[in-house]
């Protein structure tokens, strides 16, 4: 399994990496959309889920998911917004552009598994 | 904008909580302390918000509290955190109690990345205070103020 | 005081014995964090003293610290849609069954032990998406603890509580925002009846229920108050009526006349059809 994690900060970047690698992931990163945009485009094999900040420079994570839905070749990504963004408006809005799932900030490892399971991406019932 | 929409200490309180225990808790004690702040603070960081609310959300503290942050989000030992991560690390942290901040505020908003800066260096003229909590870690206070601007 | 290898045995056994839960070496990592939060509650230095404290079987207040532990292992134990597969077994098998035979009554199913309200209203969220908009349905949540009978009944969750399991589309449907936390909507939690109930004593006369949720909860009772909870649970159940327990749990080893139908990886437990009953059992009483 690939993810990749977008989100400017560093911190934020390796609690979600080492997070993912502990499930068996690989993990690729980027600092914003574009960075993201480019690591993807330059990938061999197409990551199965993305992990997305959205309030970031450069470009922002609801404009990076628009662009990746344009794309067919990458459909098969999972898109999962991870931020801080909690107004119900806000949610519907990241949902409409097409992202799949939403994890506010912040969250526990328990919270992430819960959603990676019920996106099928980890089995239901794993102990973190 | 009506005054009672506004967040209290109590709404900041439980926000500094929720940010607290997701994570940087890892066994150690927390402490809320509603409406209280402490002055030794030597640097802090803060967004801003435009919209119908205009302010910004400020988390402040010591340079050995704000040490403590990196090193638990970081996971590394705190002497080995450079000051590029400790200012990564604050800055998430403003990131995330604003967030949660502007979803109790008047919308529509929007919140700008986190600037991290010596106390003495930042300063917000041109505001008064709304609200405010202190949060004790690890022994450390943390402040946090939700500011509101005065032509807002 | 580190946590031994004594101590982590102590607890895989427990886990094994009360949860069915396996806890294999190399977990140690995952029972000191779980339990970290309640040693330090509970005043002990470290959580190896608080595993020895709860494995001093004969000492009061012990059973208590026992409980604790195995809540604190318990995979999700306050998630939405704990477990998913109970969920979609009233998608997938109870409603389709039960609308085979549609009457005007509303259908009702009882959260039997609803904790802090995550499961009767995940039932709620998932009757609502599942039946149509003529037929009525009730839930009735229930709880031995009152404090969990009032958090239920505030429908109101933080934003760490809302991010466990719970799909984003039922938030957004199903929940509006008040401050900082989470409502349940109205049109959801009116569905919704919570009263506080020991489940190990008789139970008040109820109207009885299509589908009883009774999970995670007879591993806490021995076996002879086991199996009186399950007679009492047949005797609300309507014939025909659905007992889903805990993934780990079954009713093996009890005087029980349950049918167990399988759901994908677990199985949910029918009680006997009318005609199915012995005549002794359908007189009044």
């Amino acid at each position: 399994m690939l993810g990749i994690v977008i989100d400017d900060s560093r911190a934020m970047r390796r609690i979600l990496r080492k997070f993912l690698e502990e499930l068996g992931f690989d993990v690729l990163e980027a600092g914003h959309g574009k960075e993201a945009l480019e690591v993807l485009d330059g990938c061999e094999t197409v990551p199965e889920l993305a992990l997305i900040d959205w309030n970031m420079p450069e470009m922002n994570g609801l404009e990076f998911v628009v662009e990746v839905r344009k794309r067919p070749e990458w459909r098969n990504i999972t898109l999962v917004m991870v931020t801080t963004e909690s107004e119900h408006s806000q949610i519907v809005r990241a949902l409409a552009s097409g992202a799949h799932e939403y994890v506010i900030k912040p969250f526990t490892k328990d919270g992430m598994l819960d959603k990676l399971a019920l996106l099928g991406l980890v089995p239901v019932g794993v102990l973190s | 904008m009506s005054v009672e929409v506004l967040p209290t200490a109590v709404d900041l309180d439980g926000i500094a909580e929720q940010v607290w225990v997701a994570f940087l808790d890892g066994g150690n004690e927390l402490v809320i302390h509603s409406g209280q702040s402490d002055d030794t603070s030597e640097l802090s960081a803060s967004v801003g918000i435009v919209g119908a609310y205009e302010g910004h959300v400020v988390v402040s503290c010591s340079q050995e509290a704000s040490r403590d942050v990196a090193s638990a989000l970081f996971a590394m030992p705190s002497e080995e955190v450079t000051d590029d991560e400790i200012g990564d690390a604050l800055g998430e942290l403003a990131n995330v109690l604003g967030g949660n901040v502007k979803s109790m505020l008047p919308a529509p908003s929007t919140m700008s990345l986190p600037t991290v800066a010596g106390t003495k260096q930042q300063q917000w003229p041109g505001t008064t205070e709304v609200c405010r909590t202190m949060v004790t870690w690890r022994g450390n206070p943390f402040n946090v103020t939700l500011l509101v601007s005065r032509n807002n | 005081m580190e946590l031994t290898f004594q101590h982590f045995n102590f607890v895989a056994e427990l886990m094994q014995k009360e949860a069915a839960i396996v806890l294999a070496s190399g977990k140690e990592y995952l029972v000191e964090s779980r339990l970290k939060p309640l040693a330090t509650k509970g005043g002990y230095e470290t959580v190896g003293e608080f595993i020895t404290a709860a494995a001093k079987v004969r000492e009061n207040g012990s059973y208590a610290l026992r409980k604790q532990i195995i809540e604190a292992l318990t995979i999700n134990e306050t998630s939405w849609f704990r477990d998913r597969e109970p969920f979609s077994a009233l998608t997938n098998l109870v409603i389709p069954t039960l609308m085979q035979n549609i009457t005007k009554r509303p259908i009702r199913v009882w959260s039997a032990a609803s904790s802090s309200g995550q499961e009767p209203y995940s039932i709620a969220m998932q009757l609502d998406k599942a039946l149509p908009p003529e037929q009525e349905y009730e839930v009735f949540a229930t709880d031995i603890s009152m404090e969990m009978v009032e958090r239920t009944r505030r429908a109101t969750y933080n934003q760490l509580e809302i991010n466990r399991g719970l799909p984003v589309g039922d938030l957004v449907e199903y929940f509006e925002r008040v401050g900082t936390d989470w409502h349940v909507i109205d049109r959801i939690k009116q569905r919704v009846t919570v009263e506080q109930l020991n489940l190990a004593h008789p139970f008040p006369l109820m109207v009885p229920f299509d589908v009883v949720y009774l999970r995670n909860v007879l591993i806490y009772f021995a076996p002879e108050t086991k199996a009186q909870v399950l007679d009492r649970i047949r005797k609300v159940l309507r014939p025909g009526g659905w007992l889903q327990l805990g993934a780990a749990e079954t009713t093996v080893g009890i005087e029980s006349d349950f049918e167990r139908v399988p759901v994908g990886r677990t199985a949910i437990y029918r009680a006997p059809a009318i005609d199915l009953l012995p005549v002794k059992e359908v007189k009044a009483c």
